[in-house]
C-alpha cells in the first residue's frame, strides 16, 4: 500500500533520512559481534592496534585451538546442552500438561488453580528464602534443581492456555463421543494442532536454559557440573584467563587476555547466530500470540 | 510485553457446592494433568514462602525457621536507616527511573520509523539484526562491553582519541556507568521491544493513510498525526504495565557489569540482597530487604493493573 503513495520530494527526503538512520542502527547494533570476532581472529600483535575493526589482518584460529581444547570448556558446552534439552523437554511438557485443564473453563476449580499460579507471577518469595528452599530439600549440587524449579512458567502456560481456548470445542466433542480419554484427546488431538506454539515456547525455554547462570552460581560449587555461561563469567568478568594462557603442547602463539576473552564469547554465541536465522520467525510469533489473544 | 495477557481467572458459573465436586470428580483425569504442574509450583513457589518468616528473626541456620528468636520489624528499620541498605534503594529508583525516561521510547520511534520502509528485503534484515542481542546473555553482552568501552584496546578508547578527547573508561567511572546501563539495555532490547508496536501499527486501518494522501498530507505528517495518535492506546497501556516494575533496576545486567569502583552509583536492592545473603550470609536481613521489594511491587502491580483495567475498558488486564 505504501509503494503506490505519491512521495512529495520532502517525503523523499525524509524517507532518505530515515533509511540512513536504519543502516546506522543496524550497524550499530551488530558491530558489538564483528569487533568481538575479528579481535577472536586477531594475531598477538594485532591486538594492540587500537581502531574500528573491519577484517582481521593475518587471522589465526590460533586461540580458537586454545579455549576449544581447553577441558573446562568442553565440560562446560556438555552441561549446558545438556541442561537445554533436559530442561526444554521437561518444560515445554508440565506447560501444555498444565495449559489444557486449564483451557476448560467450565472445569470447577479452574479460577482457584489459575489464581494460584499467576500470583507467583507477581510475587517471589525472593533470592534468599529460595534458596534456604533449595537447601533444605537436598537439591544443592543436584542437576536437577536446574531444571525442575523453572519447568513451571505461569506465563507460558498462560499463552498455551490462550491458544488451547482458540481450538474449536467441536474436535474434542467428536472424539469424546467416540470413547477417547482426555489424555488421548490432548496427544492425538490438540497437540498436533498447536505445533506452532510449542515451537515457540520451546525455542524460549531453550534460549532461557542456554543463557542461564545464576542458578548455577547459587546452587551449585561441583566444578564438574559448571555451564558455559559460569565458566565464561569466570574468564571473562573475573579476568581468570591465566589458565588459558598456559604453554598449549602443539599451539605457538602469544595470546593476550583480550584474544582469549574474545574468543571465547564468540564460542559461546556463534551456535546461536548460526541458529537463529532459521528460527527467528517461531520467536516473533510467540509474541504476537501472547500479544494478540490478550 | 509480558503484561498484556488477560488472564480470566472466572471459572463458569455452578450452581451449588455438592454438584460442583461431582462435576470435578466425573472429570478427575483433568486434574491428573494438573498434577505435574501444581506439585512443582508448590515445592518450588509456595514452599520457600515460609522461609519468608526469617525476615522477622534473628535467624541462624542451626536453630531453623522453627528455632530462631524473633525480632518483629528490626530488620525492617535497619532498611531504612543503614547507609548501603538507603544507598541501594536510591539506586533502584534513579536507574529504573533513567531507564523509563529513554529505553521506554526507543522501541517505539524505532518501530515508526521501520513502518516507513517500503522495501520489505531492507526492513527484514534491520529487523532480523535488531533483535539478535535480544537472544545473548547478560553475560555475553557485558563481556563484550568489557572489550568495546576499554580506553586502550576498545573501540571507545579509539573515538575519543580519533576525537582528541581524553580517553574514559567507562566500565569503572561512577560518573558515566549509569549511562552505560541505559545505553547497552537500550542495545539488548530496543530491537525485540518493536515487535508489540510494529503489531499495533498493523492493526490501523489503512483507509485513514489512503485518506490522508488524498488530502495531500506529507508523509511526516501521516507519522505524527496517524500513526502515533493510533498507537496512544497502547503506548499509554505499556507506559503504565511498566511502571510496576519500578522496584526492578534490571539484575542480571548489573549484576554482570558492576564492580567495585561504581558500586556507589550501581548498587540496587537485587545486587544487595545477593551480597547479603551469598556473601556475608546475613540470610534474615537480606530476606527482610528482598521482602519489602516484593511487597512494594505487588502493591504497584495491583494498583497499576487497576489504572490498566479502567483506562482499557477491560482489555488490558492482567487479573
Amino acid at each position: 500500500m505504501k509503494a503506490t503513495v505519491f512521495d512529495t520530494p520532502r517525503d523523499k527526503v525524509l524517507l532518505f533520512f530515515i533509511y540512513i538512520l536504519l543502516t546506522i542502527i543496524g550497524i550499530i547494533t551488530f558491530y558489538p559481534f564483528w569487533d568481538l570476532f575479528v579481535l577472536s581472529l586477531s594475531p598477538y600483535e594485532e591486538s594492540f592496534r587500537i581502531g574500528i575493526r573491519l577484517f582481521p589482518a593475518n587471522p589465526t584460529l590460533a586461540s580458537y585451538v586454545r579455549v576449544l581444547s581447553n577441558p573446562e570448556i568442553g565440560m562446560g558446552y556438555y552441561n549446558t546442552i545438556l541442561r537445554t534439552v533436559l530442561g526444554t523437554a521437561t518444560g515445554v511438557l508440565i506447560t501444555f500438561l498444565t495449559a489444557y485443564p486449564l483451557s476448560k473453563k467450565n472445569l470447577p476449580f479452574n479460577g482457584v488453580i489459575t489464581l494460584l499460579f499467576v500470583f507467583t507471577m507477581i510475587f517471589n518469595a525472593g533470592l534468599i528464602p529460595n534458596y534456604l528452599n533449595i537447601k533444605s530439600l537436598g537439591l544443592l549440587n543436584s542437576f536437577w534443581v536446574l531444571v525442575l524449579p523453572g519447568a513451571v512458567s505461569p506465563y507460558n502456560i498462560i499463552i498455551a492456555r490462550n491458544f488451547f481456548q482458540g481450538i474449536p470445542e467441536s474436535l474434542s466433542e467428536s472424539a469424546k463421543i467416540d470413547g477417547a480419554s482426555e489424555m488421548k484427546i490432548w496427544y492425538r488431538i490438540v497437540l498436533p494442532l498447536s505445533k506452532p506454539v510449542i515451537a515457540t515456547i520451546a525455542l524460549w525455554v531453550a534460549v532461557a536454559h542456554w543463557n542461564s547462570y545464576f542458578d548455577v552460581l547459587i546452587y551449585i560449587t561441583d566444578r564438574s557440573r559448571m555451564v558455559l555461561q559460569v565458566i565464561l563469567r569466570r574468564i571473562v568478568l573475573e579476568n581468570q584467563t591465566q589458565e588459558m594462557l598456559l604453554e598449549v603442547p602443539g599451539i605457538h602463539d602469544k595470546p593476550t587476555p583480550e584474544i582469549i576473552k574474545a574468543t571465547v564469547i564468540m564460542v559461546a554465541t556463534i551456535p546461536i547466530l548460526c541458529v537463529y536465522p532459521f528460527v527467528q520467525k517461531y520467536f516473533v510469533k510467540g509474541v504476537m500470540i501472547g500479544s494478540v489473544k490478550g | 510485553m509480558r503484561n498484556d495477557l488477560k488472564i480470566n481467572t472466572s471459572a463458569g458459573s455452578i450452581p451449588t457446592r455438592q454438584s460442583r465436586w461431582k462435576e470435578a470428580w466425573k472429570r478427575k483425569e483433568l486434574y491428573l494433568m494438573l498434577l505435574p504442574g501444581i506439585a512443582l509450583l508448590l515445592l518450588f513457589k509456595y514452599l520457600p514462602m515460609y522461609g519468608l518468616a526469617i525476615a522477622f528473626q534473628d535467624f541462624s541456620l542451626k536453630k531453623g525457621v522453627f528455632g530462631s528468636e524473633w525480632v518483629g520489624l528490626r530488620h525492617f528499620i535497619d532498611f531504612f536507616t543503614i547507609e548501603g541498605s538507603k544507598r541501594a534503594l536510591m539506586n533502584t529508583l534513579i536507574i529504573s527511573f533513567l531507564r523509563l525516561l529513554w529505553g521506554f521510547p526507543a522501541p517505539i520511534l524505532l518501530a515508526v520509523l521501520l513502518n516507513e520502509v517500503g522495501n520489505k528485503a531492507y526492513k527484514k534484515v534491520v529487523q532480523t539484526v535488531s533483535y539478535i542481542p535480544h537472544f545473548i546473555s547478560w553475560v555475553i553482552a557485558s563481556g563484550m562491553m568489557y572489550v568495546l568501552l576499554s580506553p586502550s584496546t576498545g573501540v571507545a578508547g579509539y573515538l575519543f582519541q580519533a576525537l582528541g578527547l581524553e580517553p574514559v573508561y567507562f566500565m569503572a567511572d561512577p560518573k558515566y556507568f549509569r549511562s552505560v546501563l541505559v545505553v547497552s539495555d537500550i542495545w539488548k532490547g530496543v530491537g525485540w521491544g518493536t515487535i508489540v508496536y510494529l503489531a499495533g501499527i498493523s492493526n490501523i486501518n489503512p483507509e485513514l493513510y489512503e485518506a490522508a494522501v488524498v488530502d495531500g498530507a506529507t508523509r511526516f505528517q501521516r507519522i505524527t498525526r496517524i500513526t502515533v495518535p493510533s498507537l496512544m492506546p497502547l503506548i499509554s497501556i505499556v507506559l503504565i504495565l511498566r511502571m510496576s516494575h519500578i522496584m526492578e533496576g534490571g539484575f542480571d545486567q548489573i549484576f554482570n557489569m558492576y564492580n567495585s569502583a561504581v558500586m556507589e552509583v550501581a548498587d540496587i536492592i537485587d545486587t544487595y540482597v545477593y551480597r547479603l545473603g551469598m556473601q556475608k550470609m546475613q540470610y534474615d536481613f537480606g530476606a527482610a530487604v528482598g521482602l519489602f521489594k516484593s511487597a512494594v511491587s505487588l502493591i504497584l502491580v495491583i494498583v497499576v493493573n487497576q489504572i490498566s483495567r479502567k483506562i482499557s475498558n477491560n482489555e488490558a488486564a492482567l487479573f
